[in-house]
């Protein structure tokens, strides 16, 4: 935890015009106190180039939750792959924040990420990758939810094949191998055996599916290989589980290529520095 | 089964292509078929973003509670293993939590993504009716003014009759 003072600078980005050669830009610097006060303080700041930024400002997109959490990191890794820039709004769950009534308006189950632009508000990680596909469909990588329906159709195929058969059993297993040792909860041997079969044969059916296809949709990176990054990482980089991808040459190779994607590491970063 | 390697069901077939998973069954065809019937995915993208958010909350929250009670309350002695009273009774729980919010939900709007029957809804069809025929627990939806009135709302369209006549 930072001591002291966390600075988050709202920087906004602005054109350099002929008419305003050196123009003089108000910013609102954010100041924030480990006990989570505000304070606004406003002061000029010279004049700023239309850099590429994910620290946004005026950005109206917001996502709420810690990007430890698996299903913030999932949106996190669609709004960078689609180059829309966004502010991450800190959520404590331990401090018990994502139950709070204020929290509950935005999420009414207590879950995050809750999600946030100028006309809409939205929950569910999955819901809002889609929505962040279909409201910037000429963004950055234009390949993750296609509009031809029959390439849709085979992400959302995939995309509830993560949802409804790879999401529980390595939900199960991050839990219990990741995070119960740190929270002080006793493992469940029988819980492990039972994810880890199922996780098997779920991923026997990749391995075939992946020996026919480049990724799991088709020939180009989608939605629905993004899906599976978050639990995938934990098992691999925290659970101490990578052979059950690397023992199987096609989900090996698949694993490989999406975990070094350029956007997932920069949610990693965004997670060291949270 | 070559149609569908996770060997469940259902399975489409719309000439050459071949389809699984049905909540991508569902928004395959009210995409393809868009402009005839009822919009089940809203007008608007900020529509569709809601229509989204309540079938991935059918999806993830509704649907894991009341599976296990479908298959512990129908299905277990059909199937030859005990049925599992704890389970049944912290997936009652569950279910009933999440039941709490689709009360203050529909207490606000008339079908789940807005005021238009959606997806959404129609996702829920199949295992409330469950809930409230052979699993006997009825009452966790009457005992909800609004969602009551949701289910009556929705199971009485035309679509799910001529579905339970198959």
């Amino acid at each position: 935890m930072k001591k002291g003072i966390k600075w988050k600078f709202a920087a906004s980005s602005f054109q350099l015009t002929p008419l305003f050669p050196l123009p003089l830009y108000l910013s609102i610097v954010w100041l924030r106190t480990e006990q989570n006060t505000k304070a606004k303080l406003f002061f000029p700041l010279c004049l700023l180039s239309a850099a590429k930024s994910t620290m946004a400002a005026v950005a109206p997109v917001k996502v709420y939750g810690p990007p430890l959490s698996t299903a913030v990191s999932r949106v996190l890794a669609c709004l960078i792959e689609k180059d829309v820039a966004f502010q991450l709004v800190p959520v404590s769950m331990a401090k018990g924040e994502h139950k709070k009534p204020d929290f509950l308006k935005l999420q009414p189950f207590g879950q995050v990420p809750a999600f946030q632009d100028d006309s809409i508000s939205l929950f569910e990680s999955r819901a809002i990758c889609r929505y962040i596909c279909e409201k910037y469909p000429d963004k950055g990588n234009t390949a993750l939810y296609p509009a031809n329906p029959l390439a849709k159709a085979s992400v959302d195929q995939w995309l509830e094949a993560e949802s409804q058969s790879f999401n529980p059993p390595s939900g199960a297993l991050v839990f219990q191998l990741a995070f119960a040792p740190r929270m002080k909860i006793p493992q469940d041997p029988k819980a492990i055996k039972l994810n880890q079969d199922k996780l098997k044969k779920v991923l026997d059916v990749y391995e075939k599916r992946l020996s026919e296809s480049k990724f799991l949709a088709g020939d180009e990176f989608s939605l629905a290989d993004l899906s599976h990054l978050p639990n995938a990482d934990y098992l691999v980089d925290v659970a101490g589980k990578g052979e059950v991808f690397g023992s199987r040459e096609n989900v090996g190779r698949w694993w490989e290529e999406i975990s070094g994607r350029e956007a997932w590491n920069k949610v990693k970063e965004l997670r060291k520095s949270a | 089964c070559r149609a569908q390697p996770f060997g469940s069901v259902p399975v489409i077939q719309d000439g050459d292509y071949t389809l699984y998973e049905s909540r991508a069954i569902i928004r395959y065809y009210s995409e393809k078929y868009k402009s005839q019937g009822t919009d089940l995915l809203g007008k608007t993208i900020e529509e569709r973003g809601l229509v989204e958010q309540w079938l991935e909350v059918e999806s993830q929250n509704f649907h894991p509670p009341i599976y296990n009670l479908t298959l512990h309350v129908m299905f277990a002695s059909v199937l030859g293993f005990p049925a599992d009273e704890l389970l049944i009774r912290e997936s009652e729980e569950k279910l009933g939590k999440v039941l709490d919010v689709y009360e203050e939900r529909l207490s606000k709007s008339k079908y789940l993504a807005g005021d238009f029957f959606s997806l959404a809804d129609l996702s829920h069809l199949p295992f409330t009716q469950y809930l409230v025929g052979p699993i006997g627990k009825e009452y966790m939806i009457r005992s909800r003014k609004h969602v009551s009135a949701w289910w009556d709302d929705i199971s009485s369209r035309p679509s799910w009759k001529k579905v339970l006549q198959l």
